[in-house]
């Protein structure tokens, strides 16, 4: 086994002297075996290959194809073995690549098993480090088992990475799924009678909202909650619509955005009865037993997902943000209503203490070790466990909070994700 | 190749392309089809299961369950059609 750190630092040393300086400074990846079992050496990291042990080259040329001929910049997330540099940059009309490292304890290793010289000294090439990247751009390709192994400073970029790379399939589930065209279509009759939702919004110009979903730390704000005064609007979310009530918690609002029945109809199976008074918000994919339950007014609300472009065009209804998460449509309420301070309580997006939801939650349990591998940095800056679906909703919602400047936007708790934009309670 | 294998086969592409693309969700999707559609065969042919075919599917499994999907692309594509289940699977 050839060790090619020389020559390959060399060339970083000359071209990115700064980098190299970092490089130096950063750790050695303990399980990273070099393995030459296949047709072509790769890296075994933590159990994972860092590229096909068959075909290397064969898996670069598609991966590379995922950027259009004809780019003249193209950026690539991950360094992987090098195969997906040389591809894209056998490209004659290639300008500059823009080649952005995940984890620099990675790169000292990949540095050090295979030659990167053809690459590394190529002019079009830039090199940057995850940490200082805000936002994913295009054209890009990805050395995909590089997310797997990422630096703390590098976890945004690479969720956002995640999140493109899988939103068109989650977009293409939900549309074709038929159970939620039928429900939609049975909810038609009901959402052309029902309010808009747009008759809440603008009612609350800057007022102070609290917005409450399931995560574990919802607890820590019960108080809070019970002292609220009658200023505060309470908008909680359908999950979190039993652990409040148990709590003597009666939420101002409740929206409820999911299509999945059963799921749905057990967050509702409780007594609803002191909530005569208290608007249901939803979006017509909800099933109609679910809505036909609630004893308060109902306001009917659209997202942006393509279900409902047919319906908004024949009973226009207004909009809420919802990016897979009824969280973001309760936050997106809470602004459109004219919040100026809106504080997200039980937003974890993650498990601290290895519990998935906060107690008396319909689907509160312990999480296994095994079972979520993946994390977030929390408010102490150390890591929480969580799910790659809770990662997007978070990094949906950094979106979405860095749309709205004029919002003040509060997380209570710092043990579950930390929120880019949000500010803390305990800091304010 | 019947209707069965085909649509079998597709599943199997399907997913060794998500993979390396490092589309999880849809990998893992085309992979279950693939697995569902490799049952009915297997039933009414218990013989192409062999030890061979039975660990590879185990060791596909476990990498999908430890996020090795490039791994995972490789069983696939390069042992899976050197087994038994390679005659199902692919023409």
């Amino acid at each position: 086994m050839h060790d090619y750190s020389i020559n390959n630092l060399q060339l970083l040393q000359q071209r990115w002297p700064e980098l190299f300086a970092k490089l130096e400074g950063a750790s050695e990846l303990a399980a990273l075996e070099y393995i030459d079992a296949g047709e072509t050496p790769t890296l075994l990291v933590n159990g994972i290959h860092l590229s096909s042990c068959f075909d290397r080259v064969g898996e670069a040329r598609l991966q590379a194809a995922e950027v259009p001929q004809g780019s003249h910049s193209v950026w690539l997330y991950g360094v992987g073995c090098g195969d997906l540099q040389c591809e894209l940059l056998s490209r004659d009309d290639l300008k500059q690549l823009d080649v952005v490292i995940l984890s620099l304890p990675l790169l000292k290793g990949v540095l050090r098993h295979f030659d990167h010289q053809q690459w590394l000294g190529d002019g079009r090439v830039r090199l940057h480090l995850g940490e200082s990247q805000r936002d994913i751009r295009a054209p890009f390709a990805v050395a995909p088992a590089c997310l797997k192994i990422v630096d703390d400073g590098a976890a945004r970029l690479r969720d956002l990475i995640v999140l493109e790379l899988e939103t068109r399939h989650i977009n293409a589930r939900v549309r074709n799924n038929p159970q939620f065209l039928q429900q939609i279509q049975e909810n038609m009759a009901l959402v052309a009678k029902e309010p808009s939702v747009e008759a809440l919004f603008g009612t609350r110009h800057g007022a102070q909202f609290y917005v409450a979903a399931a995560g574990p730390t919802l607890r820590e704000n019960y108080q809070r909650l019970k002292e609220r005064d009658g200023d505060t609007l309470l908008i909680a979310v359908d999950a979190a619509l039993k652990p409040l009530v148990r709590e003597g918690i009666t939420p101002d609002i409740v929206v409820t955005i999911d299509g999945v029945r059963d799921h749905i109809m057990a967050l509702f199976d409780l007594d609803l009865t002191r909530f005569a008074k208290t608007p249901l918000v939803y979006f017509p994919i909800v099933h109609r037993d679910v809505l036909q339950r609630w004893p308060g007014p109902r306001y009917a609300a659209y997202g942006s997902s393509p279900l409902y472009e047919e319906l908004l065009l024949q009973h226009p209804k207004g909009l809420l943000y919802a990016a897979g998460t009824v969280l973001h449509a309760a936050v997106d309420l809470a602004v459109k209503m004219g919040g100026g301070k809106i504080v997200m309580m039980g937003t974890d997006f993650s498990f601290p203490g290895r519990r998935s939801h906060v107690a008396n939650a319909v689907f509160c349990e312990d999480v296994a070790q095994s079972v979520h591998q993946e994390w977030v940095v929390d408010g102490h800056g150390g890591q929480v466990p969580t799910s790659k679906n809770l990662r997007g909703y978070l990094r949906d919602l950094e979106r979405y909070i860095a749309q709205h400047p004029q919002v003040r936007f509060i997380n209570s708790s710092r043990a579950g994700a930390l929120i880019s934009g949000a500010a803390y309670l305990d800091a304010i | 190749m019947n209707k069965l294998q085909s649509e079998c086969d597709l599943q199997r592409l399907q997913a060794i392309t998500a993979f390396r693309l490092g589309r999880e969700g849809e990998g893992s999707n085309a992979l279950v089809k693939f697995i569902d559609g490799l049952a009915p065969v297997l039933e009414s042919n218990s013989a192409l299961l062999g030890p061979d075919e039975a660990a590879l599917l185990s060791e596909i499994m476990a990498a999908q369950q430890r996020g090795d999907y490039l791994f995972v692309a490789d069983l696939l594509e390069y042992l899976l059609p050197a087994t038994a289940l390679g005659g199902i699977s692919t023409a």
